[in-house]
């Protein structure tokens, strides 16, 4: 399914009910007379495509949620980045040399969400992760932060990535602006900064430029839309989590600081 | 019968009246705005029970100063008071050297920084969440919802584990597996358990240690990390799939059992079963 026929705006008739399978989670959401009832559960296999289809049964158990939300047959689903920084862990052996850049692929499951009527803070019915990642912790046990983990797998070119279309893909570029060779152990990406993007099927991040400056050197972040990647004319599909501008500028440096070095 | 009313109620005692009922409302409104502002100003700089300990000295040494202005009123000579206070303190902090210790120790705790409100302490024998800090005890609420008042000098002198200080923490499982089993493979499944746990923090990594030939068993560490938040979702999911990875696999856990042994040349026990 073309990612813009699922993740859309739905008119539901009365007493209508619909199944979303993206990822892990199949949700069941039916509309009622002033509102909604939402019920997910998770599939042991990833359903490959996005799909959406009309159902007669709603199982109406314990872990539905019930939303009064008054008069609304709207219904929009949007994709959405996780709610936390995502923790790239190398397993192999990443080297940069001076001078150098390093380009990076990631893929990074997303969380699919439901407003009613219109998208606004309030009228969110629910988030649910399409693929429950494992947390982790980036940094040391007493001043870190919390994350999840993408673990690490990556891909060197953009077009050899392979992404499910419950993922998007983060294209990051590593600029080793040092005088001796960067090893890659740990990379942060604070995806509440990022916006997502659709080109053709796929969903994109930002292209996130980092500068590695040294170990004891303030490096620096840069988020941007390249044509290249994003294509002529980029589609925005979501926005950032957080302000993008100030805040992002404020805590550029940290995603070269909390780059583990052996 | 003349009760002498006329006399007490006289323009001048009523005027008086009015002015330190005047004085009081005035005083007691004062200090409590004063406290207000001073905690809404250092809102962002100062923790809870700073706040707590600023707030309270203000609101105690402006109810003194109150006192002390309403006795002025009243036309009381403060110098003998003074002089009287002199004893009277002397006689008030030998009865009250515990209090005051109690207090200097709380203002060393406020300064030490060691814990703040909400905040999950173990003092001694008692665990629970931080419920108010004063000027002579601390108070801590338990899980099963029991306030305990902890005197400062107590809380000082005794060795405090804060629990929840820092974000993450470390939660150890203590597990036995028979002698017959292979430890590689505990291991793996023990680092399985950790990894399909998605509360269970990929890093720091989980930590698995060999501890000791025990009398039934060999005894493991097993330690996982996550914030602390999710101590008690943790501890009973882990808890569950450790139990459950076992079963799977056939692993043992054993239960305490003595092999009666009766010597190299001693013959077999005999048994007879009945039926």
């Amino acid at each position: 399914m073309n990612p813009q026929n699922f993740w859309k705006k739905y008119e539901f008739a009365v007493n209508q009910t619909l199944l979303f399978k993206a990822g892990f989670v199949e949700v069941f959401v039916k509309h009622i007379s002033n509102g909604w009832l939402i019920n997910s559960r998770v599939a042991d296999q990833p359903n490959e495509e996005l799909q959406v289809e009309e159902v007669e049964g709603f199982d109406d158990d314990s872990n539905v949620f019930h939303f009064q939300t008054g008069k609304s047959y709207d219904l929009i689903v949007v994709p959405a980045l996780p709610n936390k920084a995502v923790v790239f862990r190398n397993n192999k052996v990443i080297k940069i040399g001076a001078g150098e850049l390093a380009n990076l692929n990631f893929r990074i499951p997303l969380d699919i969400q439901f407003y009613f009527q219109e998208i606004k803070e309030e009228n969110l019915l629910i988030e649910l992760p399409l693929q429950r990642l494992s947390d982790t912790w980036f940094g040391e046990a007493d001043n870190g932060e919390p994350a999840f983990s993408i673990g690490s797998n990556y891909d060197k070119e953009f077009s050899e990535i392979n992404a499910m279309p419950w993922e998007a893909v983060a294209p990051v570029e590593i600029n080793n602006n040092t005088t001796g060779v960067f090893d890659l152990q740990r990379l942060i990406l604070r995806v509440e900064d990022f916006s997502l993007f659709l080109k053709n099927k796929q969903l994109l991040t930002n292209h996130v430029a980092i500068e590695f400056r040294g170990p004891e050197h303030a490096g620096s972040v840069n988020l941007s839309v390249k044509k290249e990647i994003h294509g002529q004319k980029p589609l925005q599909f979501a926005k950032p989590r957080n302000e993008v501008g100030r805040n992002l500028l404020r805590k550029s440096f940290s995603f070269i600081k909390n780059i583990y070095q052996s | 019968m003349d009760l002498g009313l006329s006399t007490f109620f006289s323009i001048e005692t009523v005027d008086k009246f009015i002015r330190i009922m005047f004085i009081l409302v005035a005083g007691v409104g004062s200090i409590h705005l004063i406290s207000y502002m001073v905690r809404r100003s250092l809102y962002k700089h100062l923790s809870r029970q700073s706040m707590m300990l600023v707030s309270r000295t203000i609101i105690y040494t402006g109810y003194i100063g109150l006192v002390l202005i309403v006795i002025r009123e009243l036309n009381y000579d403060l110098t003998a008071l003074f002089g009287a206070a002199g004893v009277v303190g002397i006689v008030i902090g030998v009865a009250s050297q515990t209090s005051i210790g109690n207090i200097i120790s709380g203002l060393f705790l406020v300064s030490e920084k060691s814990f703040e409100l909400g905040d999950v302490v173990r003092i001694g024998d008692k665990t629970g969440t931080v419920y108010s800090i004063d000027l002579l005890s601390i108070k801590i609420k338990t899980y099963d919802n029991l306030l305990i008042r902890i005197p400062n000098q107590t809380v000082i002198s005794t060795e405090l584990v804060n629990v929840t200080r820092f974000p993450i923490r470390r939660l150890e499982f203590m597990i036995g597996v028979a002698y017959k089993e292979d430890l590689r493979k505990v291991k793996t499944i023990l680092e399985n358990v950790a990894r399909n746990n998605p509360l269970c923090l990929e890093e720091p990594e989980p930590v698995i240690i060999f501890k000791e030939f025990g009398s039934s068993s060999i005894n493991i560490t097993f330690g996982v990390w996550f914030e602390k938040a999710n101590y008690l979702a943790v501890k009973n999911s882990v808890f569950i799939e450790i139990k459950e990875a076992f079963d799977r696999e056939g692993i043992e856990i054993p239960f305490p059992h003595v092999s009666v042994y009766a010597g190299e040349t001693s013959k077999p026990i005999k048994v007879e079963v009945e039926k």
